[in-house]
Parts: C-alpha cells; structure tokens; sequence
C-alpha cells in the first residue's frame, strides 16, 4: 500500500529515466516491477521505451562498405618503395642487466682505487687497468689552455704526498 | 590456401602469401578503423596496420589468430591516431581559429547519413574501452569471449564494460531524443 501511494505520487519523469537501465537489464528487481506497473497507464513512457527498443535493435552502422579493390596492388607499391625498414629487436633484459652490472663494478673498482679499498676482482682490475692506459696516454693538457688554467688552480696534493707545498 | 601455410609462407619473406593474408583480412581491418575514425581516414589507418604486420610478421607466432593481432593494431592505431587529433582539436581551439562546423547540406538524400552521424557521435563518445567493446561485440559481431580476447581482458570485464555501455548510449539517446520522429534531422 505503501509503495503504491509512492508510486502514484513520483513525478512522470522518474520513470522515464529508469526505462535506459530497464532495457540495458541493470534495473533491480523492485524499481522494474514499479516502472512496469506504470507502462501500461502511461503513454508517454511506452513510446519512450519503444522508441529506444527500436533505435538500440537498429543502430546504424557507420561502415558498411568494405576496402577498396585495389587495396593489396597499392600497398604493394607502397612496400616495395619504402622497403620497410625493421628496427632491430629489443636487447632482451639479461643483456641490459649484465651492461648495468659491468658498469657499477666499474664504477666501485675506480672508487675503491681512489680510497684504498679493498682489492678488485680480475674483471674490474682490468677494466680499471684500461682506464688507466687511457689516461696516460693521454697527451698533457697545456697550461695556457682554458683547462690547464683550471687545472692550475687545484690544489696539487696527490703530486705531493707529504703535505709541503 | 590455409591461413597457417600462408602466414608461414609470409614470415619468410613471400610477399605473395602476404598479400593473400591481406586480401583475407583487409575489410574487417578497414570496418573496423571506419568505426573508430571515420572514413577518411580509415584507408590510412587500414594501410598502416599493414605495413606494420608485413614488418613484424617474423615476429607472429601464431599463438593467438591473425584477425586477433590484426584488429588489435587496428584498435590501437585508431585510438593513438584519435588522441592525436584530439590534441590537435584542443591546441586549435586554444591557440588558433575556432574550428566550425560544415554548413548542412540542402540535400535531403543525406538524412539517413546525418542521422547515422548522429548515432556514432554518441557512441564515440563512450570511453575508449566501452567503445572497443560495443565496435567488436555490437558491429563487428565478435562473441564475448572473442572480444575479450582482442581487448586482452577477461570475459568478465568485458561483460561489464557491454552492460555499462548499452546504458551510457541509451541514456544519450533519450537525453538527445534520436529516435524521435521530429529528431530524425
């Protein structure tokens, strides 16, 4: 008795919004049976519902052709003048794991070289050692080089080991 | 000829196994970016998603269908291309000249197009996934099952996603009254 003045008194609209989920199935069970105890007295609401049975049962499609006959003779051209180039597959995870590695063991061994640390591992001593070549090697920096004039502003500790100036 | 012969002719380099794959395969990959994109644009997108399945065919395994990998490099082309334009729309409309619409044309002939237009404005403007799913499940008439597959979500998700847009598209369609006699543009 309740439900049946509540639903004498709900507003025409109420019901019209319910009719989407009604027709899409997710109305529950008390407010379908509400809004089909209303269809039958109200007009409106059946022509909105028929009208949006019909459409959602007829939606137009927006493709209905299909490609064009001479689609595989052109791409076909369109292959052969590019010549698709193929980018060379990723380097799978051990590979870039491996480089990530080799490279903080480089970077410890030069440190621990740097601070008297512990002795290095045959592979980090000889990529320290090829550091090393490198370095000296290298040709001297000249003093009037905007670089030797910085170089000059350091302070000389390691050339002189017992502190005098 | 066999799929499965063709694609493996066409991962050794036989072109012409490949352009019988195409044959195949290319109205349902150029439906489908029609959906998406309209179709000005759909031969382009069809002619990417070929160009990028001759260069990665060595890479096919076969482990799902090739309609299954084709229609996922369609999908997300078409969205990528979408995203794309939509960046350009929005940079447009802040920087540039307001971009305005065609003047209607006086031809009546055209009213079933304008209001097929009107229907796929509504439904392009569900959600990316909603509108993956209602193109497969609804027009390309992919089961559940497959259209979860080509989304890569479960049959579940996808049965959700076909509930929730069934409701969003005809909630628009009442709000904007398509259907209507005197709306029928």
């Amino acid at each position: 008795m309740k439900d049946f003045q509540r639903h004498k008194q709900a507003h025409p609209d109420t019901y019209r919004e319910k009719i989407p989920a009604y027709l899409a199935g997710t109305l529950d069970e008390r407010s379908r049976r509400t809004l089909e105890g209303h269809l039958p007295e109200c007009e409106a609401c059946r022509t909105d519902l028929q009208r949006l049975r019909t459409l959602w049962e007829n939606l137009p499609d927006r493709a209905p052709g299909s490609a064009p006959l001479d689609f595989w003779p052109q791409l076909k051209v369109l292959l052969e003048e590019n010549k698709i180039v193929e980018f060379p597959a990723p380097q799978p995870r051990w590979r870039v794991a491996i480089s990530f590695a080799a490279g903080l063991v480089a970077g410890l061994g030069i440190w621990t070289a740097g601070t008297g640390g512990p002795a290095l591992s045959s592979a980090a001593t000889d990529e320290l050692l090829a550091h090393e070549i490198l370095f000296e090697n290298l040709d001297p920096i000249p003093p009037d080089s905007m670089a030797g004039q910085y170089l000059s502003l350091l302070p000389l500790e390691e050339e002189n080991p017992g502190g005098g100036s | 000829m066999d799929e499965k012969l063709l694609i493996e002719r066409a991962r050794s380099g036989d072109d012409d196994a490949f352009g019988e794959l195409v044959r195949m395969h290319q109205d349902r990959v150029y439906r489908t970016a029609i959906r998406f994109v309209g179709p000005d644009d759909a031969h382009d997108i069809t002619q990417e998603v070929f160009i990028k399945a001759h260069g990665e065919m060595k890479r096919f395994h076969a482990k799902s269908a090739l309609s299954t990998w084709l229609y996922r490099m369609t999908i997300n082309m078409s969205l990528n291309y979408l995203r794309g334009r939509r960046r350009e729309l929005d940079r447009r409309e802040r920087y540039g000249p307001g971009v305005s619409a065609p003047p209607p044309s006086p031809d009546s002939g055209i009213i079933d197009q304008e209001f097929t237009e009107a229907v796929w404005q509504v439904i392009d403007s569900l959600p990316e996934k909603q509108r993956t799913a209602v193109v497969l499940h609804r027009f390309e008439g992919l089961s559940a099952a497959e259209t979860a597959e080509v989304m890569g979500l479960s049959l579940g998700a996808v049965e959700s996603l076909l509930h929730r847009s069934k409701l969003a598209l005809l909630k628009s369609f009442q709000e904007s009254g398509l259907g209507e006699p005197q709306n029928d543009i």
